[in-house]
């Protein structure tokens, strides 16, 4: 095994050549700027036609001709860098002005004896001008469309399904689709109901997690049912990278009379944290949550052994309660969704600044959704069962914006432990 | 002696304090570096490329993360591209030329014969369970460190710990072994 001793001296040989290659250069620039060089002379040729074949591994039949378009673009360069040095007025490059009494055919390099190791080094390039960069821009997919029938699984089949889907989804991250193709669709006013649009939809809110990290805002459920009448107000913000978020809920029932607040947190990984601000206590939960999935649309529901339907669904990655339905509607999607003659898109619209499909559609309840068509979060949803109504309304929201992810002081609070947690 | 000042005086002109840092940090990025390759020559040189990558293009240490994480990134664009090189040309493979036995090399950095076990169990994973398992393991990093060495979400590490400690666990009841004695 190499050691310390020797994989510095390599590493010191490495930068040793590199700024010898650096004063080499610059030292032809000045030469050839102030014309001391002749052009195609038998010793500019050598030494060029060494750092050509030291970086490319080229055959010497190629010297004359490198050498010359080296030169022509080294004389171009070195014009240029005088010519600005006369216009500012400043000074060469310190590094450009060393050694100016070297001579070009001293520093020829003979590749057999400047002490190239003969092992990897010679195979191994020099390292790019900057570290190569793995792309950020993210990897489409193509969007897969929602099949007629459902897929019918054994138990086996849909674990290994499942376990596959995790590991994509830890190793390529989450299966992302180009949005704008289909927002101008929608815009375009193309047919809203066909399969192809129809999917897009569904792949929205199965995966709008995908599309966002951040959301603030307020939102409001109400509910009337034959002996109740009720609203909750929400207050809430959220960020899926940081695992923070914070809701606030207010219930004010009217039938009969109640009102609570409730405060939770959850950050620090899997902890969560349920507060009471009237009785100044709070309790922590582990929240264990399951690796997430890079599930396909088809793979949601599906029929398992027994005949009856599977629901896959990804982890919660929000924690906001109750919410997630609405930011992460993956269950409506296939319950009130799922069947695609039972609804339609009957337009678009934009509510509270986003750009929604409007769903109007019956399944077990009739019902009425704004979808926000970029991000696949429901905005509003109207539903009338017979015994009751629900509506649920965000009055703002803001996605990806600021969010203060400060965690839950404790100060002044008294923690509850339940025993048989 | 730690890895900021040494770079910071390598920086300021002093060119051995290069020899510090590869003293510091050579055998955890070596061990790093064999999660992207079976091979411990390979994982060698691309240390020294590593190193010289530094020692040449001097990239700036803002000191956000810590000194290993950042040598660790560096290291890592420099495996991901020579992986892509090798696949593209068909260059001379470096087991050709094998100066040392692949085992001296893990029995140099590994001292803990447990670990030395772990490790070997390790090797057999895919890569991408291998550098995760490595860098939570040996190098005790947390979730967010090994984001930022690898370049993916807190919640892609997450997920890929607890595939690559499952796929482990697999490996070693395969082989008769308890996870948890380790």
């Amino acid at each position: 095994m190499m050691t310390s001793e020797e994989m510095t001296k390599r590493v010191l040989e490495r930068l040793s050549r590199h700024r010898e290659r650096i004063r080499r250069r610059n030292e032809l620039i000045r030469l050839l700027t102030f014309g001391l060089v002749e052009v195609g002379g038998a010793d500019l040729v050598s030494h060029t036609d060494c750092e050509t074949e030291y970086r490319k591994g080229k055959a010497m039949s190629t010297k004359r001709s490198t050498a010359i378009t080296a030169l022509s673009m080294a004389f171009v360069i070195g014009a240029v860098i005088t010519t600005t040095a006369l216009i500012t007025g400043r000074n060469a490059p310190e590094d450009m002005t060393d050694d100016p009494s070297a001579n070009v055919p001293e520093v020829s390099v003979d590749m057999s004896e400047n002490g190239i190791p003969n092992d990897m080094n010679n195979n191994v390039e020099e390292p790019a001008d900057e570290p190569v960069e793995e792309s950020t821009e993210p990897v489409y997919y193509p969007l897969e469309l929602r099949e007629s029938e459902m897929r019918h699984y054994t138990d086996e089949e849909l674990w290994a399904i499942q376990d596959k889907a995790r590991e994509d989804y830890a190793e390529n991250g989450p299966r992302l689709i180009d949005r704008s193709h289909y927002l101008k669709y929608f815009e375009d006013g193309g047919d809203m109901n066909c399969i192809e649009a129809k999917s897009y939809i569904i792949h929205m809110m199965v995966n709008s997690v995908d599309y966002f990290n951040t959301v603030s805002g307020e939102l409001t459920i109400y509910a009337k049912g034959p002996t109740s009448e009720g609203s909750s107000e929400y207050s809430f913000r959220a960020d899926t990278e940081a695992q923070f978020s914070y809701f606030r809920r207010e219930d004010l029932m009217t039938q009969p009379d109640i009102h609570t607040v409730s405060e939770y947190y959850h950050h620090d990984d899997n902890d969560f944290t349920d507060i009471d601000s009237e009785a100044m206590t709070y309790r922590t939960n582990r929240n264990y949550v399951m690796p997430d999935m890079a599930l396909s649309i088809n793979d949601f529901l599906t029929v398992g052994e027994s005949g009856s339907t599977v629901f896959s669904g990804r982890p919660d990655r929000l924690n906001l309660g109750r919410l997630v339905t609405y930011f992460h509607p993956q269950d409506v999607a296939f319950s009130r969704l799922g069947d695609f003659d039972s609804w339609t898109v009957t337009g678009v619209e934009d509510y509270i600044g986003y750009r929604c499909a409007v769903i109007e559609g019956q399944s077990s309840v009739s019902f009425k959704m704004y979808l926000d068509l970029e991000h696949g979060i429901i905005l509003k949803i109207n539903e009338d069962q017979p015994y009751l109504t629900e509506e649920v309304t965000f009055t703002s929201l803001e996605i990806d914006g600021e969010v203060d992810t400060t965690p839950f002081d404790t100060t002044g609070y008294e923690e509850i432990i339940d025993k048989l947690s | 002696m730690d890895g900021p000042e040494s770079y910071r005086r390598f920086l300021d002109g002093e060119d051995s304090a290069i020899g510090e840092m590869i003293a510091l940090y050579k055998d955890s990025l070596i061990l790093f570096l064999l999660g992207f390759t079976d091979d411990p020559r390979t994982a060698e040189e691309l240390a020294v490329d590593t190193f010289a990558r530094i020692a040449i293009k001097r990239p700036d240490y803002s000191g956000r993360s810590s000194f290993k994480t950042w040598l660790f990134s560096i290291a890592r664009h420099i495996a991901a591209d020579y992986m892509r090189k090798s696949l593209r040309s068909l260059r001379i493979s470096l087991s050709d030329c094998k100066l040392t036995d692949q085992t001296d090399i893990e029995n140099d950095i590994i001292q803990n014969e447990q670990q030395k076990l772990l490790h070997t169990h390790i090797r057999r994973l895919r890569p991408q369970y291998r550098q995760v398992l490595i860098l939570a393991f040996f190098e005790g990093m947390s979730n967010e460190e090994i984001a930022a060495v690898m370049g993916k979400t807190c919640r892609q590490i997450e997920n890929l710990n607890y595939n690559a400690k499952k796929a482990l666990r697999k490996q070693l009841e395969k082989e008769g072994l308890g996870y948890d004695d380790f």
